[in-house]
């Protein structure tokens, strides 16, 4: 028992991390799930760790309340966002909501209350493990409970096909807006549980390299279920504590292994299980049918 | 200083429109003025904001860009 209390206070930040991510990973979820690639999720996840920290700085909100108020600003924010940014497909979204990521960044960089390039720090450690994983469990439930509802599948009418959707009534416009807020409320919310894991916060935390960093835990996992993105932030956010023997040369398996994943398994480390069966299908010509 | 060349490059090119060697020019030119102009004007820290605001703007209002040509929509 000793040598699993151990393990668990050694690595306990790791696995908040672990958890955090994985809630970043299903809030970009949402909108790929819909079709729609946006990089504006380390944005909504700066506003909510920002709102949280100094609403319990300044206001001494209690850390519930400062956690929903950091989401609900961000959602309060993507809803006319999403108005506009979603006239745009394809690479044209995901440029303009990276364009809206930087500008966020830049605000926060060049406004005091924010800390400026300093950021924000002592930030009271206030996020318990179970705090995550609690949030972790009821998010992913409810996303995979969502897959088979009137939202899910008309998610994924508009993903196969826009103009298919709307011709069978679908409501496009107002259903890409729900998962866009959607998604940026809980990267919010995963944003204030992080800045109380982390104690310090700034404006560098959330750049390009992070909205990419999110994006790749999703894609990587896999887009056809919620498990995906859950697997997906766990084997990257463990894998350079996994590669410490490798010591220098962690960067270079790293990419080895996210290029393997996109090669062999373009649909995701979750279809894993799959890929023997579409094999067998492929041997016998009849892949396309599977 | 400031944002990497790449990043700065493509914000020329969507802003000019893709595809368009005129757009590219006056993207560039737009880009590069505007960004001093907003140093000497505004806090230095909102240089960045200048590119990324222009691009966004420019998205939101002129998707094909600025000479780009408005793709047929695909059915």
């Amino acid at each position: 028992m000793d040598a699993i209390a151990d393990f668990l206070a050694t690595y306990s930040t790791t696995f908040a991390i672990v958890g955090i991510n994985a809630l970043l990973a299903l809030s970009v979820w949402l909108t790929l799930y819909a079709g729609q690639l946006t990089l504006g999720n380390a944005a909504f996840m700066a506003i909510g760790a920002y709102t949280s920290a100094l609403l319990g700085r300044h206001l001494g909100a209690p850390f519930p309340l400062a956690l929903a108020a950091g989401a609900v600003a961000a959602a309060a924010l993507a809803a006319p966002l999403g108005l506009t940014v979603f006239r745009l497909r394809g690479v044209y979204l995901a440029i303009a909501t990276l364009a809206f990521g930087e500008v966020v960044r830049v605000i926060l960089l060049a406004t005091p209350i924010t800390g400026r390039g300093q950021g924000l720090n002592g930030i009271p450690p206030k996020t318990e493990l179970w705090h995550i994983y609690l949030s972790l469990a009821v998010v992913a439930y409810v996303l995979w409970r969502v897959q088979g509802s009137i939202a899910g599948r008309a998610w994924a009418a508009i993903r196969e096909d826009e103009v298919a959707a709307a011709s069978q009534g679908i409501a496009v416009r107002r259903y890409k807006l729900a998962a866009f807020v959607l998604g940026a409320l809980l990267a919010a919310w995963a944003g204030g549980l992080s800045a109380h894991v982390t104690f310090s916060i700034d404006p560098n935390d959330f750049a390009f390299t992070k909205a990419v960093q999110i994006l790749v835990f999703a894609v990587v996992g896999g887009i056809p279920n919620v498990l995906g993105p859950v697997l997906g932030a766990t084997v990257f956010t463990a894998l350079p504590e996994l590669l410490r023997p490798f010591k220098d040369y962690r960067d270079i398996f790293q990419g080895a292994i996210l290029l393997a994943v996109i090669i062999y398994l373009p649909r995701g480390i979750v279809t894993l299980a799959e890929l023997r069966k579409t094999r067998r299908l492929a041997e016998i010509g009849a892949a396309d049918v599977a | 200083m400031g944002l990497p060349l790449e990043l700065r490059a493509f914000t020329v090119m969507v802003v000019g429109g893709m595809g368009s060697l005129p757009g590219a020019v006056i993207g560039a030119y737009l880009l590069g003025l505007g960004e001093v102009a907003s140093l000497v004007y505004l806090p230095a820290e909102l240089r960045d904001a200048f590119a990324f605001g222009l691009l966004f703007l420019v998205l939101i209002a002129r998707p094909q860009g600025l000479l780009g040509q408005r793709p047929a929509d695909r059915i």
